[in-house]
């Protein structure tokens, strides 16, 4: 199998990759092959669709066997997840996801493990499959994990404080609802609402006020759909608000004003004030330079450089830190020559849970050209193209560095270049 | 709608769906003009899919439900993993792997004419739609279906 994988290339090469991968079996029972054996073999190598369904088969025949038969289940499971970290990696992310379901304490160690290894590619997976069956006397590692650089695992951890029904840990919940991850700030809202804290209401309501968008992508959309669906769930009527459309459309403004009203009154007439970070977000003018990156082992990464010399730090309400005069024009003349090398391939590697993607919109051009790196856990060598290389240091160095104490802004530099090293390999 | 500013697609009129349209249209030849006000193209953000709560055999939400069989225009990104040269691929919210394992996550594009070749950034696509389950091998292999005519 290739390392790098050409968009201008015929079919056969990714053709090649998806057989490689397995991704084209579906579920051709083979000869001899126990039912476990069959549903271990899907949910590791069927197509990707399928690799959860015949993981949470598994789970529903051994909730459904005779003790005997369960010990011989978890026997087998245990067997496939093999002896290191690294051998658990390769039974894939569907059946990590359900291992804490068969409630084996040993298989909860070995989840606990990989959830303490920073190197292990799946590790948001590892810790939902741990919330499920949480368990009181993981009370500490839960806290911990609250604060896990990874904010699918933050999101996660939220879960297991359901589960446990930890009332007792409202403040360490209430402290999420300044988290910088949007994902994390709703689970955290949401359960706080669960829990009698109309307050946290105010966090949801507040999404819905969303219109931001990084680049194309329209990120304040996807955040009212997830925010309004839970509120949908905490009150009677969401008065015909629709998050398919913009908060300012007539309809929805209407509907905002009674939202208010009702969310004031769940939450006894108290209005609290929401941390910057939480703020609707709106549009942004002069988004030209934006590198995305999404590392399952070094967490996620939004930064843009405007036309106007500033670098905005994250999603929804970005942060934005000024620049010196001309940097965002000396990155652009960088970024044309860059640009230029790679203009006949957008697609360099292949898919996985490693993405950086650059997006490019000089001044004046109304369309936004990407390219995009990509692997699976494995390290890859030299698979950003050089001349990607070269711009992504220079982007790069213009992050602030150091300890700060907005937490967007912390270390920044230092941690977004370990995200691009573990995605296509150290900058030089 | 939010603003499409990538090089956008789109696929010309839709075509015929196997879960039907107005009876009195031939699937090939009917386009939004042809079948009437009934026929509608449809404005569908890819979030109102994905968001939905799934579980096999329970219905969809209604507002999804009726979707099946009408028209639709919709944004979203080429899954990272598209195949070249295939017909189909799959359309995500999110231009990473995240999620596209769950059911909901994604829409299987069909191209009736030409093949696939893979195209990074946002991406709108109009075409027939279909929401129920695909079963194959006793596994559900897909929730949300659209045939486009093609990527040009």
């Amino acid at each position: 199998m290739g390392s790098s994988l050409s968009v201008s290339s015929p079919g056969a090469t990714l053709l090649a990759w998806a057989a490689a991968c397995g991704s084209l079996a579906l579920a051709t029972p083979q000869d001899g092959e126990s039912r476990v054996d069959e549903l271990l073999r899907v949910a590791r190598t069927g197509r990707t669709v399928v690799r959860p369904q015949a993981a949470r088969r598994l789970v529903r025949l051994f909730e459904g066997a005779q003790p005997a038969e369960r010990e011989a289940l978890v026997g087998r499971v245990l067997a496939a997840c093999g002896e290191t970290n690294a051998d658990l990696a390769t039974i894939g992310s569907a059946l990590i996801e359900v291992l804490g379901d068969f409630g084996d304490g040993r298989l909860r160690e070995r989840l606990w493990s990989a959830v303490d290894d920073p190197d292990f590619a799946w590790r948001p997976y590892a810790a939902r499959s741990l919330t499920g069956g949480a368990r009181a006397a993981e009370r500490p590692r839960f806290d911990a994990l609250l604060e896990d650089p990874i904010a699918p695992v933050r999101a996660a951890a939220v879960g297991a404080f359901r589960v446990l029904d930890e009332r007792g840990a409202a403040d360490l919940l209430r402290a999420r609802l300044a988290d910088t991850d949007d994902r994390v700030r709703r689970a955290a809202a949401d359960l706080l609402v669960r829990w009698g804290d109309g307050e946290a209401l105010w966090w949801l309501l507040e999404e819905l006020h969303r219109s931001d968008h990084f680049f194309d992508r329209p990120t304040g959309e996807q955040a009212r759909f997830q925010a309004h669906k839970l509120l949908a769930a905490h009150l009677p009527d969401t008065f015909g608000y629709d998050p398919g459309a913009e908060p300012d459309v007539p309809t929805n403004r209407s509907a905002l004003e009674r939202l208010e009203a009702a969310v004031a009154e769940r939450a006894g007439g108290v209005r609290p004030t929401l941390p910057a970070v939480a703020r609707a977000g709106g549009a942004v003018q002069g988004e030209t330079i934006g590198l995305e990156l999404r590392s399952c082992r070094r967490g996620e990464f939004f930064l843009r450089w405007t036309a106007d010399d500033g670098l905005l730090v994250g999603q929804g309400r970005p942060t934005r830190v000024a620049l010196p005069a001309g940097t965002v024009a000396r990155l652009l003349a960088r970024g044309r020559t860059a640009t230029e090398a790679v203009s006949d391939r957008r697609f360099f590697g292949q898919p996985g849970c490693d993405v950086e993607q650059l997006s490019w919109r000089p001044p004046g051009e109304g369309t936004t050209a990407i390219w995009i790196v990509s692997k699976g856990p494995q390290v890859v060598q030299g698979l950003r193209p050089a001349a990607l290389g070269g711009l992504a240091a220079e982007l790069l160095a213009t992050l602030p560095e150091g300890p700060r104490e907005n937490p967007r802004l912390d270390h920044l530099r230092s941690r977004t270049r370990a995200a691009l090293a573990a995605i296509g390999g150290a900058l030089d | 709608m939010s603003l499409l500013t990538t090089a956008s697609l789109l696929a010309a009129l839709a075509l015929g769906s196997p879960v039907g349209g107005p009876a009195d249209c031939e699937p090939v030849d009917c386009g939004p003009a042809d079948c009437g006000p009934a026929d509608d193209v449809i404005e569908v953000s890819i979030d109102k899919l994905t968001s939905i709560e799934y579980r096999r055999g329970k219905q969809l939400p209604e507002d999804v439900a009726e979707l099946d069989g009408k028209l639709i225009r919709i944004e979203g990104y080429m899954s990272i993993g598209t195949l070249e040269g295939v017909e189909t691929f799959e359309l995500v919210p999110e231009p990473c792997e995240c999620g596209r394992s769950k059911l909901q996550h994604f829409i299987e594009v069909t191209l009736s004419e030409g093949t696939v070749s893979y195209r990074p950034g946002r991406i709108t696509l109009e075409g027939r739609f279909a929401a129920s389950e695909v079963v194959e091998d006793d596994f559900v292999v897909s929730l949300y279906r659209l045939t486009i005519r093609s990527l040009d």
